[in-house]
């Protein structure tokens, strides 16, 4: 009997890292993969301590009061993805760095909707019924208009769960490399988020977290559903591993010069 | 006279020495809704194939690479405002920037627009 050859992608589990950190891995695991693309990964982490992310060419100072930030000791970090502010806090986060190949040379939205299968299929595992915006037909909604807080809006390949999105996903695409990632919510804390804003954000009461719809997974027992989602609907392996020592060095000078640089987190470039 | 692409799906198109630059059609319609564009600096240099501007659509950020090496002499400003320009035309009133100083014998790496369509349905 001939078995077919699944591809193997490695999984790395960092645990949680400060914002700066992880935003730094995120994008050395990118470029160490466009330079060699021979395996793809699912990366699993958190957020300690709770930060603020704004997104690739969103304007920080002009959507987020920085100086209740400050005051508050809220960290706040500029990521190499699209997409709104997110409130990092009480969430399971993954990053998922591929080839285009990887995912049958999907467009921009065909990714979406193959990189966050899985996530449909973990909360199926945990009893939710979750579906993609977009195939919920919603009459009077208007899907992919931007707003300043992820939350705040719903776009075609966001996950909803009772009609109320749950969590949020962002993808960077360089040259024969993606990189996806997004988070699954614990608890809620988004209104937590809020008090950050300049401008309120009405949309973000109709988001949802685990702990709201009466499931309270502990984040190791979610990470296990979300790698059996991962290989179910990828249709893939996942072999655990660390990062390699080039990863580590260009995470480290990523974070150094460009994640805690204030010109990168203010305004996007350094 | 005539466009050329990338495999990136960049597009250039030479006139009385200046190049317009921008995307594809086909990369507009997979992008989505485009919310908006990184407008590259007036008087930057750039080298075929270097990430030249941003773009992001509905969630996803991608750079835009030059097709031509040049020198950026005017950017399309009207995209600051109106970033759907390049969902509405792509190769028409979409255009990113143009570019002076370029070595024409480069646009023999690219694809004329029959190649590009066959490379198209290959994808």
């Amino acid at each position: 009997m001939i078995s077919e050859t699944k591809t193997t992608w490695r999984l790395i589990d960092t645990g949680p890292l400060d914002g700066p950190g992880n935003m730094a891995l995120d994008e050395a695991l990118l470029n160490c993969f466009q330079k060699d693309p021979a395996r793809p990964v699912l990366r699993l982490y958190g957020w300690s301590p709770a930060a603020l992310s704004v997104g690739r060419f969103q304007d920080a100072s002009a959507a987020l009061d920085l100086d209740l930030c400050r005051e508050e000791g809220i960290p706040v970090v500029r990521r190499m993805t699209g997409g709104g502010i997110i409130y990092h806090a009480a969430e399971v986060t993954y990053s998922i760095v591929c080839a285009p190949d990887h995912l049958g040379s999907a467009g921009v939205k065909d990714g979406f909707r193959k990189l966050c299968g899985f996530l449909l299929g973990t909360y199926e595992r945990l009893g939710l019924d979750a579906r993609f915006a977009v195939d919920l037909n919603p009459s009077e909604e208007r899907l992919g208009e931007r707003t300043a807080f992820c939350f705040a809006g719903k776009e075609e390949f966001d996950v909803v769960v009772n009609d109320r999105k749950i969590g949020g996903n962002a993808q960077r695409r360089l040259s024969g490399a993606i990189l996806q990632h997004g988070s699954i919510p614990l608890e809620s804390r988004v209104q937590e988020g809020l008090r950050y804003l300049k401008e309120p954000a009405p949309g973000a009461a109709r988001s949802v977290s685990l702990a709201e719809l009466g499931l309270r997974p502990e984040p190791e027992e979610l990470k296990k559903l979300l790698v059996a989602s991962f290989e179910e609907r990828l249709g893939v392996e996942l072999a655990a591993q660390d990062l390699t020592p080039e990863e580590a060095v260009v995470a480290k000078k990523l974070e150094e010069h460009k994640y805690r640089c204030r010109q990168w987190t203010l305004e996007g470039r350094c | 006279m005539a466009k050329f692409f990338t495999k990136e799906h960049e597009w250039v198109e030479m006139a009385g020495g200046q190049a317009t630059v921008g995307i594809s059609e086909h990369a507009a319609h997979e992008l989505g809704d485009i919310t908006y564009v990184e407008l590259p600096k007036i008087g930057r240099s750039v080298k075929q194939f270097d990430t030249l501007a941003g773009i992001e659509s509905v969630k996803a950020a991608s750079d835009i690479y030059a097709p031509i090496s040049g020198k950026v002499v005017e950017v399309n400003q009207a995209l600051d405002e109106a970033p759907e320009l390049v969902n509405q035309g792509a190769e028409a009133q979409g255009w990113i920037c143009k570019l002076e100083g370029v070595d024409e014998g480069e646009l023999a790496s690219l694809m004329d627009a029959e190649t590009y369509g066959t490379y198209l349905r290959g994808l």
